[in-house]
């Protein structure tokens, strides 16, 4: 939002004039905290020192990004292997766990049956054409991510230290 | 005893386990952190548990304080990047319970629609939530909590010039925000000479 009034009005009164419309509106005023605020926070302050409590804070973090990351990869693992299994047209993933009658073979079958047509269908499309596909998702959500929480011209005018 | 130095002192306890030391800064800045969250965040409940989690923030991150550094800069740049994460985060959550609950009709004004009221008449309050997140900060930082540009810029990371612009849009944004009289006074007092 390029202002047209930026290159009449030095700082300061611009300063002067806004605190001279915020005044028109009886502000700023504080809004009272709540009587029990500090209290409360108190109550969740861990007992460890603060040095141990950050520690603890950063093994916690590490620990979740560490079991996310397992998951995923379990989750990918899976998900490559049956893929595999539908391209070459052999079931073994599911056959790894009984042979498809019952439990979780049947399952993993069931979902090999399922994913079949669809796996196929997609490949009929073409490889690049899947690849690009993906990239493009991946580029997509990456620039959505970055610019959803700060608008471009946060990035135009700011210049961090 | 100086205000920094006896701050500096409790910062010392607190780092050596004492409570009590951390409480005495919370009851110092707890009005400052609180109208920086609610001012930002725009409601009293959210304001109030972002209070607590800025100072759980600033308990967990205390060794790492600069003593060169005042406290309450130090202090409100955790809870200026605590708030913008917040509403960074709600922005994903495009319909929540809550949401649904103000949608729907009330035969009684309970605590919180009467809340609501008084912050929907609030003029400036909506005026500032129609801005956007950074230039909201920039405008409570200064005119809320009384800040000079070279600690806003401490707490916000940028240049000094950088945000003397970004302060100049926000004002702008602002006026033209609080409504069509401010705007045109804005207008006036802006292009005369």
């Amino acid at each position: 939002m390029g202002s047209r009034d930026d290159h009449f009005i030095d700082d300061e009164r611009a300063d002067a004039l806004m605190r001279r419309l915020l005044a028109r509106a009886d502000q700023p005023i504080s809004a009272p905290p709540p009587p029990d605020l500090v209290t409360r926070s108190a109550r969740r302050l861990p007992a460890a020192l603060p040095a141990l409590a950050a520690a603890n804070a950063a093994r916690r973090r590490t620990m979740r990004i560490a079991i996310g990351a397992a998951v995923l990869g379990a989750f990918v693992l899976v998900a490559l292997v049956g893929l595999a299994g539908i391209m070459s047209g052999n079931p073994s993933l599911a056959l790894l766990f009984g042979d498809g009658g019952q439990g979780l073979s049947r399952a993993l079958l069931m979902l090999y049956l399922l994913a079949k047509p669809i796996v196929r269908a997609i490949g009929a499309v073409g490889a690049p054409l899947l690849l690009a596909s993906a990239l493009g998702l991946l580029a997509g959500g990456w620039l959505w991510w970055q610019l959803l929480p700060s608008p471009t011209y946060i990035y135009a005018e700011s210049n961090r230290r | 005893m100086e205000p920094q130095a006896e701050e500096i002192g409790w910062i010392e306890q607190a780092l050596r386990g004492d409570q009590a030391a951390f409480g005495q800064l919370m009851h110092r800045y707890a009005g400052a952190v609180y109208n920086l969250a609610y001012r930002m965040l725009g409601n009293a409940q959210d304001a109030e548990d972002a209070s607590q989690e800025i100072f759980l923030r600033a308990y967990t991150r205390l060794a790492s304080f600069d003593r060169a550094r005042r406290f309450s800069t130090w202090l409100l740049s955790i809870g200026s990047n605590y708030c913008i994460d917040r509403l960074r985060r709600r922005r994903f959550a495009w319909l929540t319970l809550d949401d649904v609950a103000y949608t729907m009709p009330s035969g009684e004004r309970g605590p919180e629609r009467s809340a609501l009221d008084h912050e929907r008449r609030d003029r400036v309050q909506a005026a500032l939530r129609r801005l956007p997140d950074h230039y909201r900060l920039v405008l409570v930082l200064r005119y809320w909590h009384d800040m000079s540009y070279d600690e806003i810029a401490h707490v916000t990371g940028l240049t000094e010039s950088a945000l003397k612009t970004r302060l100049h849009r926000a004002r702008h944004m602002l006026a033209e925000a609080l409504g069509p009289e401010e705007q045109l006074l804005w207008e006036a007092e802006t292009t005369i000479s």
